[in-house]
Protein backbone atom coordinates (compact mmCIF):
# COMPACT_ATOMS: atom_id res chain seq x y z
CA UNK A 1 0.00 0.00 0.00
CA UNK A 2 2.04 2.95 -1.23
CA UNK A 3 -0.40 5.52 0.17
CA UNK A 4 -0.04 4.06 3.66
CA UNK A 5 3.74 4.18 3.30
CA UNK A 6 3.44 7.77 2.15
CA UNK A 7 1.29 8.85 5.06
CA UNK A 8 3.63 7.19 7.57
CA UNK A 9 6.56 8.95 6.01
CA UNK A 10 4.69 12.20 6.21
CA UNK A 11 4.04 11.59 9.90
CA UNK A 12 7.80 11.07 10.42
CA UNK A 13 8.47 14.49 8.93
CA UNK A 14 5.75 16.09 11.03
CA UNK A 15 7.17 14.52 14.18
CA UNK A 16 10.71 15.69 13.56
CA UNK A 17 9.81 19.13 12.14
CA UNK A 18 9.64 21.07 15.46
CA UNK A 19 13.08 19.83 16.53
CA UNK A 20 14.55 20.57 13.10
CA UNK A 21 13.14 24.10 13.23
CA UNK A 22 14.85 24.72 16.60
CA UNK A 23 18.11 23.24 15.29
CA UNK A 24 18.17 25.27 12.08
CA UNK A 25 17.41 28.60 13.79
CA UNK A 26 19.46 28.21 16.96
CA UNK A 27 22.32 25.99 15.84
CA UNK A 28 22.89 26.18 12.10
CA UNK A 29 22.45 29.96 11.77
CA UNK A 30 24.73 30.79 14.74
CA UNK A 31 27.46 28.54 13.34
CA UNK A 32 27.20 30.20 9.94
CA UNK A 33 27.57 33.54 11.74
CA UNK A 34 30.78 32.35 13.44
CA UNK A 35 32.17 31.47 10.03
CA UNK A 36 31.14 34.81 8.56
CA UNK A 37 32.53 36.92 11.41
CA UNK A 38 35.80 34.98 11.27
CA UNK A 39 36.40 36.62 7.87
CA UNK A 40 35.48 40.16 8.94
CA UNK A 41 37.79 43.01 9.88
CA UNK A 42 38.28 43.64 13.59
CA UNK A 43 37.89 47.21 14.84
CA UNK A 44 37.96 48.30 18.50
CA UNK A 45 34.77 47.06 20.23
CA UNK A 46 33.40 45.32 17.16
CA UNK A 47 33.92 44.48 13.51
CA UNK A 48 33.21 45.97 10.12
CA UNK A 49 31.68 44.32 7.08
CA UNK A 50 35.11 44.44 5.38
CA UNK A 51 36.24 40.93 4.37
CA UNK A 52 39.77 40.00 5.41
CA UNK A 53 41.98 36.92 5.86
CA UNK A 54 43.83 38.61 8.77
CA UNK A 55 42.13 36.63 11.52
CA UNK A 56 43.21 33.32 10.03
CA UNK A 57 46.62 34.74 9.38
CA UNK A 58 46.83 35.43 13.12
CA UNK A 59 45.51 31.98 14.07
CA UNK A 60 47.94 30.09 11.86
CA UNK A 61 51.07 32.15 12.47
CA UNK A 62 50.77 33.02 16.16
CA UNK A 63 52.97 30.74 18.21
CA UNK A 64 50.84 31.15 21.34
CA UNK A 65 47.78 29.89 19.52
CA UNK A 66 49.70 26.94 18.08
CA UNK A 67 51.18 25.89 21.43
CA UNK A 68 47.84 26.28 23.19
CA UNK A 69 46.13 24.20 20.54
CA UNK A 70 48.76 21.46 20.78
CA UNK A 71 48.52 21.41 24.57
CA UNK A 72 44.71 21.30 24.48
CA UNK A 73 44.69 18.42 21.98
CA UNK A 74 47.21 16.54 24.15
CA UNK A 75 45.01 17.08 27.22
CA UNK A 76 41.90 15.97 25.36
CA UNK A 77 43.66 12.77 24.21
CA UNK A 78 44.82 11.92 27.75
CA UNK A 79 41.37 12.56 29.18
CA UNK A 80 39.67 10.49 26.45
CA UNK A 81 41.97 7.51 27.00
CA UNK A 82 41.55 7.79 30.78
CA UNK A 83 37.76 7.92 30.61
CA UNK A 84 37.58 4.98 28.22
CA UNK A 85 39.73 2.81 30.49
CA UNK A 86 37.70 3.78 33.55
CA UNK A 87 34.30 3.52 31.95
CA UNK A 88 34.58 0.30 29.95
CA UNK A 89 34.62 -2.15 32.87
CA UNK A 90 31.81 -0.22 34.56
CA UNK A 91 29.60 -0.42 31.48
CA UNK A 92 30.53 -4.10 31.04
CA UNK A 93 29.64 -4.80 34.64
CA UNK A 94 26.32 -2.97 34.41
CA UNK A 95 25.24 -4.42 31.10
CA UNK A 96 26.46 -7.99 31.50
CA UNK A 97 26.66 -8.85 35.19
CA UNK A 98 23.84 -6.91 36.79
CA UNK A 99 20.54 -8.56 35.92
CA UNK A 100 18.07 -6.52 37.95
CA UNK A 101 16.73 -3.47 36.17
CA UNK A 102 16.30 -1.68 39.48
CA UNK A 103 19.95 -2.18 40.46
CA UNK A 104 21.09 -1.00 37.02
CA UNK A 105 18.95 2.11 37.26
CA UNK A 106 20.03 2.75 40.82
CA UNK A 107 23.72 2.54 39.90
CA UNK A 108 23.32 4.84 36.91
CA UNK A 109 21.40 7.37 39.01
CA UNK A 110 24.06 7.07 41.72
CA UNK A 111 26.66 7.98 39.09
CA UNK A 112 24.46 10.82 37.87
CA UNK A 113 23.93 12.65 41.18
CA UNK A 114 27.38 14.30 41.34
CA UNK A 115 26.59 15.84 37.97
CA UNK A 116 23.82 17.91 39.50
CA UNK A 117 26.47 19.87 41.35
CA UNK A 118 27.73 22.66 39.21
CA UNK A 119 30.96 22.25 37.35
CA UNK A 120 33.02 24.73 39.37
CA UNK A 121 32.11 23.28 42.74
CA UNK A 122 32.80 19.78 41.46
CA UNK A 123 36.30 20.84 40.39
CA UNK A 124 36.99 22.71 43.61
CA UNK A 125 35.75 19.76 45.68
CA UNK A 126 39.11 18.15 44.85
CA UNK A 127 41.02 20.76 46.85
CA UNK A 128 40.71 18.88 50.19
CA UNK A 129 42.35 15.90 48.45
CA UNK A 130 44.90 17.53 46.20
CA UNK A 131 46.03 20.62 48.13
CA UNK A 132 49.51 20.87 49.62
CA UNK A 133 47.83 20.29 52.99
CA UNK A 134 45.33 17.90 51.43
CA UNK A 135 44.54 14.28 52.15
CA UNK A 136 46.81 12.75 49.49
CA UNK A 137 49.79 14.72 50.75
CA UNK A 138 48.93 13.86 54.36
CA UNK A 139 48.82 10.16 53.55
CA UNK A 140 52.03 10.24 51.52
CA UNK A 141 53.80 12.14 54.33
CA UNK A 142 52.47 9.74 56.96
CA UNK A 143 53.74 6.65 55.14
CA UNK A 144 57.02 8.41 54.43
CA UNK A 145 56.74 8.29 50.64
CA UNK A 146 57.60 11.98 50.45
CA UNK A 147 59.53 14.28 52.78
CA UNK A 148 57.66 17.51 52.13
CA UNK A 149 54.23 18.24 50.70
CA UNK A 150 54.12 17.84 46.94
CA UNK A 151 52.66 20.74 44.99
CA UNK A 152 52.10 18.88 41.73
CA UNK A 153 48.69 17.55 42.72
CA UNK A 154 46.79 20.82 42.64
CA UNK A 155 46.88 23.66 40.11
CA UNK A 156 48.71 21.43 37.66
CA UNK A 157 47.94 19.58 34.43
CA UNK A 158 47.62 16.46 36.55
CA UNK A 159 44.76 18.01 38.53
CA UNK A 160 43.18 19.24 35.31
CA UNK A 161 43.29 15.79 33.67
CA UNK A 162 41.92 14.13 36.81
CA UNK A 163 39.01 16.54 37.17
CA UNK A 164 38.12 16.28 33.49
CA UNK A 165 38.18 12.48 33.59
CA UNK A 166 35.83 12.57 36.55
CA UNK A 167 33.60 15.12 34.90
CA UNK A 168 33.26 13.30 31.58
CA UNK A 169 33.36 9.60 32.51
CA UNK A 170 29.57 9.47 32.70
CA UNK A 171 29.33 10.49 29.04
CA UNK A 172 31.54 7.54 28.22
CA UNK A 173 29.60 5.07 30.39
CA UNK A 174 26.23 5.92 28.83
CA UNK A 175 26.92 5.07 25.15
CA UNK A 176 29.05 2.07 26.12
CA UNK A 177 26.24 0.79 28.29
CA UNK A 178 23.71 1.22 25.48
CA UNK A 179 25.80 -0.57 22.89
CA UNK A 180 26.73 -3.35 25.32
CA UNK A 181 23.10 -3.90 26.31
CA UNK A 182 22.26 -4.45 22.66
CA UNK A 183 24.59 -7.43 22.27
CA UNK A 184 22.52 -10.60 21.98
CA UNK A 185 23.69 -12.95 24.80
CA UNK A 186 23.33 -15.89 22.43
CA UNK A 187 26.49 -14.69 20.66
CA UNK A 188 28.52 -15.39 23.81
CA UNK A 189 27.10 -18.88 24.07
CA UNK A 190 27.75 -19.50 20.41
CA UNK A 191 31.36 -18.37 20.76
CA UNK A 192 31.89 -20.55 23.79
CA UNK A 193 30.27 -23.57 22.12
CA UNK A 194 32.59 -23.11 19.18
CA UNK A 195 35.52 -23.26 21.59
CA UNK A 196 36.59 -19.62 21.70
CA UNK A 197 38.63 -18.66 24.74
CA UNK A 198 37.26 -15.99 27.07
CA UNK A 199 39.77 -13.52 25.69
CA UNK A 200 38.78 -14.24 22.10
CA UNK A 201 35.11 -13.97 23.01
CA UNK A 202 35.78 -10.63 24.62
CA UNK A 203 37.85 -9.30 21.72
CA UNK A 204 35.68 -10.52 18.88
CA UNK A 205 32.25 -10.03 20.36
CA UNK A 206 32.36 -7.51 23.14
CA UNK A 207 35.05 -5.19 21.89
CA UNK A 208 33.99 -5.41 18.27
CA UNK A 209 30.31 -4.86 18.91
CA UNK A 210 30.83 -2.01 21.34
CA UNK A 211 32.99 -0.08 18.85
CA UNK A 212 30.07 2.26 18.01
CA UNK A 213 29.54 3.02 21.71
CA UNK A 214 33.27 3.62 22.17
CA UNK A 215 33.22 5.87 19.12
CA UNK A 216 30.42 8.05 20.46
CA UNK A 217 31.88 8.16 23.97
CA UNK A 218 35.38 9.04 22.78
CA UNK A 219 34.19 11.72 20.39
CA UNK A 220 32.09 13.27 23.11
CA UNK A 221 34.79 13.26 25.78
CA UNK A 222 37.46 14.46 23.35
CA UNK A 223 35.37 17.38 22.16
CA UNK A 224 34.15 18.31 25.63
CA UNK A 225 37.72 18.50 26.92
CA UNK A 226 38.78 20.37 23.78
CA UNK A 227 36.31 23.17 24.53
CA UNK A 228 36.62 23.18 28.33
CA UNK A 229 37.82 26.60 29.45
CA UNK A 230 36.77 26.34 33.09
CA UNK A 231 38.71 23.33 34.42
CA UNK A 232 42.10 24.55 33.18
CA UNK A 233 41.39 27.97 34.65
CA UNK A 234 40.09 26.69 37.98
CA UNK A 235 42.50 23.91 38.76
CA UNK A 236 45.06 23.65 35.98
CA UNK A 237 47.37 26.34 37.38
CA UNK A 238 49.33 28.26 34.79
CA UNK A 239 48.09 26.43 31.73
CA UNK A 240 46.12 28.08 28.94
CA UNK A 241 43.47 26.19 27.01
CA UNK A 242 42.04 26.93 23.61
CA UNK A 243 38.65 27.57 25.26
CA UNK A 244 40.22 30.23 27.46
CA UNK A 245 41.85 31.80 24.43
CA UNK A 246 38.43 32.10 22.77
CA UNK A 247 36.94 33.50 25.96
CA UNK A 248 39.74 36.07 26.35
CA UNK A 249 39.17 37.22 22.78
CA UNK A 250 35.46 37.64 23.48
CA UNK A 251 36.19 39.48 26.73
CA UNK A 252 38.45 41.91 24.89
CA UNK A 253 35.76 42.20 22.20
CA UNK A 254 37.87 40.78 19.43
CA UNK A 255 35.01 38.77 17.98
CA UNK A 256 36.67 38.10 14.58
CA UNK A 257 39.69 36.50 16.27
CA UNK A 258 37.45 34.55 18.65
CA UNK A 259 35.46 33.37 15.63
CA UNK A 260 38.53 32.33 13.66
CA UNK A 261 39.87 30.25 16.57
CA UNK A 262 36.36 28.84 17.02
CA UNK A 263 36.13 27.93 13.34
CA UNK A 264 39.44 26.10 13.64
CA UNK A 265 38.15 24.19 16.67
CA UNK A 266 34.97 23.31 14.76
CA UNK A 267 37.01 21.98 11.84
CA UNK A 268 39.07 19.83 14.24
CA UNK A 269 35.85 18.67 15.91
CA UNK A 270 34.26 17.69 12.60
CA UNK A 271 37.41 15.89 11.46
CA UNK A 272 37.55 13.90 14.69
CA UNK A 273 33.84 13.17 14.42
CA UNK A 274 33.82 11.95 10.81
CA UNK A 275 36.99 9.92 11.26
CA UNK A 276 35.81 8.22 14.45
CA UNK A 277 32.33 7.54 13.16
CA UNK A 278 33.76 5.95 10.01
CA UNK A 279 36.27 3.83 11.93
CA UNK A 280 33.82 2.79 14.63
CA UNK A 281 30.77 2.18 12.40
CA UNK A 282 28.68 4.32 14.73
CA UNK A 283 25.46 3.88 12.70
CA UNK A 284 25.31 0.29 13.96
CA UNK A 285 24.23 1.41 17.42
CA UNK A 286 20.80 2.22 16.00
CA UNK A 287 20.32 -1.01 14.08
CA UNK B 1 36.39 -18.28 37.19
CA UNK B 2 33.16 -16.55 36.28
CA UNK B 3 32.69 -15.61 39.92
CA UNK B 4 36.16 -14.13 40.25
CA UNK B 5 35.56 -11.83 37.32
CA UNK B 6 32.22 -10.84 38.78
CA UNK B 7 33.79 -9.95 42.15
CA UNK B 8 36.56 -8.08 40.37
CA UNK B 9 33.98 -6.05 38.51
CA UNK B 10 31.97 -5.37 41.66
CA UNK B 11 35.11 -4.06 43.35
CA UNK B 12 35.97 -2.05 40.26
CA UNK B 13 32.51 -0.49 40.06
CA UNK B 14 32.79 0.35 43.76
CA UNK B 15 36.17 2.00 43.14
CA UNK B 16 34.69 4.11 40.37
CA UNK B 17 31.87 5.04 42.72
CA UNK B 18 34.56 5.99 45.25
CA UNK B 19 36.44 8.06 42.67
CA UNK B 20 33.28 10.01 41.85
CA UNK B 21 32.17 10.33 45.45
CA UNK B 22 35.51 10.97 47.22
CA UNK B 23 35.53 14.71 46.44
CA UNK B 24 31.78 14.89 47.03
CA UNK B 25 32.06 13.44 50.52
CA UNK B 26 34.88 15.75 51.59
CA UNK B 27 32.98 18.64 50.05
CA UNK B 28 30.01 17.82 52.30
CA UNK B 29 32.35 17.45 55.30
CA UNK B 30 34.10 20.79 54.81
CA UNK B 31 30.83 22.57 54.15
CA UNK B 32 30.15 21.96 57.86
CA UNK B 33 33.56 23.34 58.90
CA UNK B 34 33.51 26.08 61.51
CA UNK B 35 36.56 27.76 59.98
CA UNK B 36 37.12 28.79 56.40
CA UNK B 37 39.61 25.98 55.76
CA UNK B 38 38.92 23.68 52.83
CA UNK B 39 41.78 21.27 53.63
CA UNK B 40 42.29 19.01 56.67
CA UNK B 41 42.22 19.21 59.64
CA UNK B 42 38.48 19.66 60.13
CA UNK B 43 37.87 22.40 62.72
CA UNK B 44 34.60 21.17 64.14
CA UNK B 45 31.03 21.26 62.93
CA UNK B 46 28.95 24.36 62.33
CA UNK B 47 26.22 25.60 60.01
CA UNK B 48 27.99 28.92 59.38
CA UNK B 49 28.54 28.32 55.68
CA UNK B 50 24.97 27.19 55.13
CA UNK B 51 23.76 30.38 56.76
CA UNK B 52 26.16 32.35 54.58
CA UNK B 53 25.05 30.60 51.37
CA UNK B 54 21.33 30.71 52.09
CA UNK B 55 21.60 34.27 53.35
CA UNK B 56 23.24 35.42 50.14
CA UNK B 57 20.63 36.83 47.75
CA UNK B 58 23.18 36.44 44.94
CA UNK B 59 23.37 32.67 45.42
CA UNK B 60 19.67 32.08 46.18
CA UNK B 61 18.52 34.12 43.16
CA UNK B 62 20.99 32.36 40.89
CA UNK B 63 19.75 29.01 42.17
CA UNK B 64 16.13 30.00 41.45
CA UNK B 65 17.06 31.06 37.93
CA UNK B 66 18.87 27.77 37.29
CA UNK B 67 15.90 25.80 38.56
CA UNK B 68 13.48 27.75 36.33
CA UNK B 69 15.66 27.34 33.29
CA UNK B 70 16.24 23.66 34.08
CA UNK B 71 12.53 22.90 34.40
CA UNK B 72 11.65 24.83 31.23
CA UNK B 73 14.46 23.11 29.31
CA UNK B 74 13.41 19.67 30.56
CA UNK B 75 9.76 20.17 29.62
CA UNK B 76 10.45 21.51 26.13
CA UNK B 77 13.36 19.20 25.33
CA UNK B 78 11.43 16.11 26.45
CA UNK B 79 8.46 17.00 24.24
CA UNK B 80 10.72 17.68 21.25
CA UNK B 81 13.04 14.68 21.52
CA UNK B 82 10.12 12.31 22.15
CA UNK B 83 8.33 13.49 18.99
CA UNK B 84 11.55 13.41 16.99
CA UNK B 85 12.40 9.95 18.34
CA UNK B 86 8.99 8.59 17.34
CA UNK B 87 9.73 9.65 13.77
CA UNK B 88 12.52 7.04 13.68
CA UNK B 89 10.22 4.04 14.19
CA UNK B 90 10.17 3.90 10.39
CA UNK B 91 13.07 4.76 8.18
CA UNK B 92 12.40 7.87 6.15
CA UNK B 93 14.30 9.80 3.52
CA UNK B 94 16.78 12.20 5.13
CA UNK B 95 16.32 10.57 8.54
CA UNK B 96 19.99 9.78 8.96
CA UNK B 97 21.06 13.26 7.86
CA UNK B 98 18.55 14.94 10.19
CA UNK B 99 19.81 12.81 13.05
CA UNK B 100 23.40 13.90 12.56
CA UNK B 101 22.29 17.50 12.13
CA UNK B 102 20.56 17.37 15.53
CA UNK B 103 23.55 15.56 17.03
CA UNK B 104 25.80 18.48 16.05
CA UNK B 105 24.36 20.09 19.20
CA UNK B 106 26.34 17.77 21.45
CA UNK B 107 29.38 17.57 19.22
CA UNK B 108 29.85 21.31 18.86
CA UNK B 109 32.46 22.60 21.30
CA UNK B 110 30.38 24.49 23.86
CA UNK B 111 32.29 27.75 23.88
CA UNK B 112 32.20 28.00 20.10
CA UNK B 113 28.47 27.45 20.14
CA UNK B 114 27.93 30.03 22.85
CA UNK B 115 29.90 32.54 20.80
CA UNK B 116 27.77 31.75 17.74
CA UNK B 117 24.56 32.26 19.65
CA UNK B 118 25.86 35.55 21.06
CA UNK B 119 26.67 36.76 17.54
CA UNK B 120 23.21 35.60 16.43
CA UNK B 121 21.42 37.56 19.16
CA UNK B 122 23.71 40.52 18.55
CA UNK B 123 22.85 40.65 14.86
CA UNK B 124 19.13 40.55 15.70
CA UNK B 125 19.59 43.08 18.53
CA UNK B 126 18.00 40.68 21.02
CA UNK B 127 19.02 41.69 24.55
CA UNK B 128 20.69 38.90 26.57
CA UNK B 129 18.43 37.57 29.34
CA UNK B 130 17.85 34.35 31.22
CA UNK B 131 15.66 33.09 28.39
CA UNK B 132 18.23 33.67 25.68
CA UNK B 133 20.01 30.73 27.31
CA UNK B 134 17.01 28.45 26.75
CA UNK B 135 17.77 27.65 23.07
CA UNK B 136 21.38 26.87 24.01
CA UNK B 137 20.12 24.40 26.61
CA UNK B 138 17.64 22.83 24.18
CA UNK B 139 20.27 22.36 21.47
CA UNK B 140 22.49 20.74 24.12
CA UNK B 141 19.90 18.42 25.70
CA UNK B 142 17.61 17.30 22.83
CA UNK B 143 20.22 15.11 21.08
CA UNK B 144 20.87 13.07 24.25
CA UNK B 145 17.18 12.25 24.63
CA UNK B 146 16.88 11.53 20.92
CA UNK B 147 19.82 9.11 21.08
CA UNK B 148 18.22 7.29 24.00
CA UNK B 149 14.81 7.08 22.34
CA UNK B 150 16.24 6.03 18.99
CA UNK B 151 18.40 3.36 20.64
CA UNK B 152 15.23 1.88 22.21
CA UNK B 153 13.58 1.29 18.85
CA UNK B 154 13.53 -2.26 17.61
CA UNK B 155 11.55 -3.81 14.75
CA UNK B 156 9.15 -5.57 17.14
CA UNK B 157 7.68 -2.24 18.16
CA UNK B 158 5.82 -1.85 14.91
CA UNK B 159 4.59 -5.43 15.22
CA UNK B 160 3.08 -4.64 18.62
CA UNK B 161 1.47 -1.51 17.22
CA UNK B 162 0.02 -3.44 14.28
CA UNK B 163 -1.29 -6.12 16.64
CA UNK B 164 -3.10 -3.48 18.68
CA UNK B 165 -4.53 -1.93 15.51
CA UNK B 166 -5.73 -5.32 14.26
CA UNK B 167 -7.48 -5.79 17.57
CA UNK B 168 -9.38 -2.58 16.86
CA UNK B 169 -7.46 -0.03 18.91
CA UNK B 170 -7.67 3.57 17.70
CA UNK B 171 -4.43 5.40 16.83
CA UNK B 172 -4.69 7.37 20.06
CA UNK B 173 -5.02 4.19 22.12
CA UNK B 174 -2.12 2.55 20.28
CA UNK B 175 0.01 5.57 21.09
CA UNK B 176 -1.05 5.71 24.72
CA UNK B 177 -1.07 1.99 25.56
CA UNK B 178 1.57 0.51 23.24
CA UNK B 179 4.01 3.02 21.82
CA UNK B 180 4.61 5.39 24.72
CA UNK B 181 5.04 2.66 27.39
CA UNK B 182 7.72 1.05 25.23
CA UNK B 183 9.58 4.37 25.08
CA UNK B 184 8.94 5.39 28.68
CA UNK B 185 12.33 4.35 30.14
CA UNK B 186 14.17 6.25 27.40
CA UNK B 187 11.91 9.29 27.81
CA UNK B 188 12.39 9.37 31.58
CA UNK B 189 16.13 8.87 31.16
CA UNK B 190 16.30 11.64 28.58
CA UNK B 191 14.31 14.01 30.79
CA UNK B 192 16.56 13.32 33.80
CA UNK B 193 19.61 13.87 31.64
CA UNK B 194 18.15 17.08 30.21
CA UNK B 195 17.59 18.52 33.67
CA UNK B 196 21.07 17.49 34.81
CA UNK B 197 22.78 19.02 31.79
CA UNK B 198 20.76 22.22 31.90
CA UNK B 199 21.01 22.79 35.63
CA UNK B 200 24.81 22.52 35.58
CA UNK B 201 25.65 24.04 32.24
CA UNK B 202 28.43 26.61 32.31
CA UNK B 203 30.25 26.54 28.98
CA UNK B 204 27.29 26.90 26.61
CA UNK B 205 25.58 29.56 28.72
CA UNK B 206 28.58 31.77 29.24
CA UNK B 207 27.97 34.44 26.56
CA UNK B 208 24.16 34.24 26.37
CA UNK B 209 22.91 34.44 29.96
CA UNK B 210 22.08 37.45 32.10
CA UNK B 211 21.81 37.58 35.06
CA UNK B 212 23.95 34.62 36.07
CA UNK B 213 22.61 31.13 36.64
CA UNK B 214 24.03 29.18 39.59
CA UNK B 215 26.97 27.63 37.69
CA UNK B 216 27.94 31.01 36.24
CA UNK B 217 27.55 32.70 39.62
CA UNK B 218 29.70 30.14 41.40
CA UNK B 219 32.28 30.28 38.63
CA UNK B 220 32.68 34.02 39.03
CA UNK B 221 32.67 33.78 42.84
CA UNK B 222 35.42 31.17 42.71
CA UNK B 223 37.64 33.52 40.72
CA UNK B 224 37.81 35.69 43.84
CA UNK B 225 38.02 33.14 46.61
CA UNK B 226 37.39 29.51 47.55
CA UNK B 227 35.36 29.34 50.76
CA UNK B 228 33.19 26.58 52.18
CA UNK B 229 29.98 28.45 51.31
CA UNK B 230 30.47 27.19 47.74
CA UNK B 231 30.77 23.70 49.22
CA UNK B 232 27.57 24.30 51.19
CA UNK B 233 25.67 25.03 47.96
CA UNK B 234 27.05 21.86 46.36
CA UNK B 235 26.20 19.81 49.45
CA UNK B 236 22.65 21.14 49.54
CA UNK B 237 22.20 20.09 45.91
CA UNK B 238 23.47 16.57 46.67
CA UNK B 239 21.40 16.17 49.83
CA UNK B 240 18.20 17.55 48.28
CA UNK B 241 18.57 15.51 45.09
CA UNK B 242 19.20 12.25 46.95
CA UNK B 243 16.12 13.04 49.05
CA UNK B 244 14.01 13.78 45.96
CA UNK B 245 15.21 10.59 44.30
CA UNK B 246 14.27 8.48 47.30
CA UNK B 247 10.81 10.03 47.35
CA UNK B 248 10.42 9.58 43.59
CA UNK B 249 11.55 5.95 43.66
CA UNK B 250 9.06 5.29 46.47
CA UNK B 251 6.22 6.59 44.33
CA UNK B 252 7.52 5.00 41.13
CA UNK B 253 8.30 1.61 42.67
CA UNK B 254 5.30 0.02 40.91
CA UNK B 255 6.48 1.27 37.50
CA UNK B 256 10.07 0.23 38.23
CA UNK B 257 8.98 -3.29 39.09
CA UNK B 258 6.93 -3.57 35.91
CA UNK B 259 9.86 -2.35 33.84
CA UNK B 260 12.22 -4.93 35.26
CA UNK B 261 9.98 -7.78 34.06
Amino acid sequence: MPSEQGSRNLSSYLLIAPTLAVVVVFLVLPLILVLRVSFLQHVPLGYTEQLTPDNYDFVFTNEGVRNTLAFTIETASIVTAGSLLLAYPVAYFLARKVMSFTVKTAFLVFLLIPFWIDFTTRSLAWIPWLGTQGIINDVLLAVGAIKQPATIFLYSSFAMDLVMVQAYTLFMVAPLFISMSKIDPILYEAAQTLGASRLRTFLHINLRLTLPGMGIGCVFVFLASLADFATPKLIGGLVTSIGELIRDNVTFVNLPNASAISALVVVIALAVLVLTFRLAHVEQIFE
Amino acid sequence: MADISKYFLVVYAALIGGFVYAPISTMVLFSFNSSSRTVPPFDGPSLNWYNAALGSAQIVDAFTRSLLLGVATTALATALFTLAGLAYRKSFRGGSFFFYLIAVGIIMPGITYSLGLELFYGSLRVPISLWTALPAHLIWTIPWGLILVRATIDPNMLVYEDAARTLGASEARVMRHVTLPLFLPAIIGGALFAFTLSFTDLVRSIFVTFPDTLPLQIYSLSQLRVAPDIFAVGSLIVIVSIGLLLVASYFLRGTLRRLSL
